[in-house]
């Protein structure tokens, strides 16, 4: 049953659209990722959720509620913000239990509450503290216990991690999954990092300038990107123009080199973006494969648990993820190797 | 020679001495001015000022000087300067503070923001002469107000309301206000969007928001901010002699000060360096008071465990 509705949202300021045809349908108890670069309107959508913009156009229903004329102060939403939203002038304890006070909750409720949302967060030990004398992290978690502590039927995050260290940012990711699940919250996290939305979302809402791209689990996005924006935002994917070649064989050419894709080519293209995961090609190993080009090795990149192999074919860059192995044998920068793939491997935009 | 000892404080940790020499290093040449200028222009002063309020002319201990403040005359300039300051700084404080409120958070147009400010910069520094002559032109007996009530026949009397304890309450609120202003606009500019919005989120109203997070978070400032707009009004000299000229030889304790000192009237600068005296330990409670107060109210700032 959905939970959140927002229905052909649009938000304009003065003459830019900053979003637009907006709709989305979120189920009760959902992660939802809003995924894209920075400026597509992720925030915006986020801050008319939570009532802080008033849309152009179009409805936000809540429970099957219409929100949309409602003020900020009445929605009973959760909002984590990047950072720095900390009453500075208040405890942990205080920041927690701002949102109780001034609706006037009596005291034992909120202490109870503060002692809950402490524990939830594992910082029972700084309830006295003040804001400045946490780390990034810990005052974030601080900030989602404050959210959390009104009990909200939705929980927004607006990049709540990204000021943080990578270290910090992955253990508390995960945490914020933990607790979204324990609680069984509705929640929508905006991020640009595409790593971040992958690894925690049910669902995840691709943007791209003001305009849903792509709406889908993160597998689904992951491995079949809709658009070329879709392809080459998520992941590491190499995107390359090719000539089509064979409309109804799916044969293209490459830089000169024809090869064969498992899609369907639109009857009217002459070239066509593809796009092919460089873990789905292997380098030297040319046995049944539909697919072997031959390409340079411009460089070589270790990332730890991958090696990247950068090559080139004649004017465009092919990457090729091999797993580290310590056996392996790499080859060097400059020799000429072959690059295979299966036809559907190579998907065409 | 100079290799040798190099290297014999090179292994193992700087000596004493080394650590002593770096730390008079060079970062603090940049303040011997600084401090030469405090020892020259106020301890020295204040010094003398104290030791001449506690000796007479011809050198001996005496609190005859100090016994002179309980004059009814001194009393009542002191009345007059404290209440006048008092009121002034809390009139300038209300006022100003509700225009650079209005100018930050009051979502007006930018252009007026940047020449209130601009106006603010002069006006903080308009006093004296320039500034009583500027009221007298319009409030006077034929200033600009009745010039323009003329044709109704009603006429303002300045004398009850312009020259004497009132006028100068008005008077000064006019550079009270732009010093408040100057202050409390990067005070409120401070303040985060996402305080305000987070305590939206949470369920606060307006009023809450302003009484539990704004408010408290600029304590510190307002505080500092009426304590300086107090000294301000205490201090003031020139303003207050222009406007009162001969009638107010006594009105306030900065001229009742200056009149110990003048060789062509019946001064006793024994009796002026105790007035000055007292005026230092007025300002040194108004700074000890302040400095008490800010702290409560920025507790959250330090550390505690
Ligand atoms: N208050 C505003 N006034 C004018 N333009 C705005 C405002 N807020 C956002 N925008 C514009 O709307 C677009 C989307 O912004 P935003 O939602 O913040 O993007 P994101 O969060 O994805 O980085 C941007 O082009 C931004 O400049
Ligand atoms: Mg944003």
């Amino acid at each position: 049953m959905t939970f959140l509705e927002l229905s052909s949202l649009r938000k304009e300021f003065g003459a830019a659209v900053a979003v637009q045809d907006f709709n989305l349908q979120v189920e009760k108890g959902e992660f939802v990722s809003f995924l894209g670069p920075s400026g597509c309107g992720k925030t915006t959508v986020l801050r008319m959720i939570a009532g802080f913009e008033k849309p152009t156009r179009g409805r936000i229903i809540i429970d099957g509620k219409d929100v949309t004329a409602l003020n900020a102060n009445k929605r009973n939403i959760g909002m984590v913000f990047q950072q720095y939203a900390l009453f500075p002038n208040m405890t942990v304890a205080d920041n927690i239990q701002f949102g109780l006070k001034v609706a006037g909750a009596d005291g034992g409720l909120r202490q109870k509450r503060i002692k809950d949302m402490l524990g939830i967060i594992h910082m029972e030990q700084f309830a006295n503290r003040y804001p400045h004398q946490l780390s990034g992290g810990q005052q974030q978690r601080v900030a989602l216990a404050r959210a959390l502590a009104i009990q909200p039927q939705v929980l927004l995050l607006d990049e709540p991690l990204s000021a943080l260290d990578a270290k910090i940012r992955v253990n508390l990711r995960q945490e914020i999954r933990s607790i979204q699940r324990q609680l069984g919250i509705t929640t929508i996290f905006v991020t640009h990092d595409q790593e971040e939305a992958l690894s925690i979302s049910d669902r995840i809402v691709v943007m791209n300038q003001g305009v849903i791209d792509q709406l889908g689990t993160p597998l689904d996005i992951y491995n079949r990107p809709q658009t070329s924006f879709v392809a080459s935002f998520i992941g590491s994917l190499n995107v390359l123009q090719a000539q089509v070649v064979d409309r109804s064989a799916g044969r293209i050419r490459i830089d000169g080199q024809e090869l064969t894709t498992g899609e369907r080519i639109g009857s009217e293209a002459d070239t066509v973006t593809v796009a092919i995961r460089p873990e789905a090609v292997s380098l030297n190993h040319a046995n049944g494969h539909p697919n072997s080009i031959s390409a340079a090795v411009d460089d070589i990149y270790f990332l730890g648990s991958v090696v990247r192999v950068r090559t080139k074919l004649k004017d465009q860059f092919l990457n090729v993820d091999m797993f580290n192995n310590p056996s392996m044998a790499l080859p060097a920068r400059g020799e000429q190797v072959l690059l295979s793939f299966a036809a559907s491997a190579a998907k065409v935009l | 020679m100079a290799s040798v000892t190099t290297t014999a404080t090179t292994t193992g940790s700087p000596t004493p001495w080394v650590r002593l020499r770096s730390r008079l290093s060079f970062d603090w040449v940049g303040l011997v001015p600084f401090f030469a200028f405090v020892a020259v222009f106020l301890i020295f002063p204040a010094l003398s000022i104290v030791v001449r309020a506690l000796t007479d002319s011809a050198g001996n201990l005496t609190l005859a000087n100090i016994a002179g403040l309980t004059n009814p005359v001194i009393t009542l300039a002191y009345q007059n300067s404290l209440l006048v300051s008092l009121i002034t700084a809390v009139s300038g404080s209300v006022l100003g503070g509700l225009l650079a409120w209005a100018i930050t958070l009051g979502g007006l147009p930018g252009w007026i923001r940047s020449a209130v400010l601009s106006f603010s910069g002069v006006g903080a520094n308009f006093a004296g002469v320039p500034l009583v002559f500027a009221f007298v032109a319009l409030l006077g007996r034929i200033g600009l107000l009745n010039q323009l009530l003329k044709p109704t026949g009603v006429s303002i009397d300045p004398q009850t309301f312009l020259y004497g304890f009132w006028g100068l309450c008005i008077v000064y609120t006019y550079f009270q206000v732009p010093l408040m202003v100057l202050i409390m606009v990067p005070a409120l500019e401070g303040l985060r969007k996402e305080w305000r919005e987070a305590a939206e989120n949470l369920g606060a109203t307006q009023t809450q928001y302003w009484r539990y997070v704004a408010f408290p978070i600029l304590m510190p400032a307002i505080l500092g901010s009426a304590a300086l707009l107090f000294a301000n009004a205490f201090s003031t000299y020139v303003t207050a002699t222009a406007l009162l000229g001969a009638i107010g030889q006594t009105f306030a304790v900065t001229i009742v000060v200056a009149n110990q000192f003048r060789t062509d009237t019946f001064g006793d600068p024994g009796l002026g360096f105790a007035l000055a005296f007292s005026m230092m330990v007025v300002i040194g409670l108004t700074i000890a008071l302040y400095t008490w107060s800010r702290r409560r109210a920025e507790r959250w700032t330090r550390k505690v465990e």
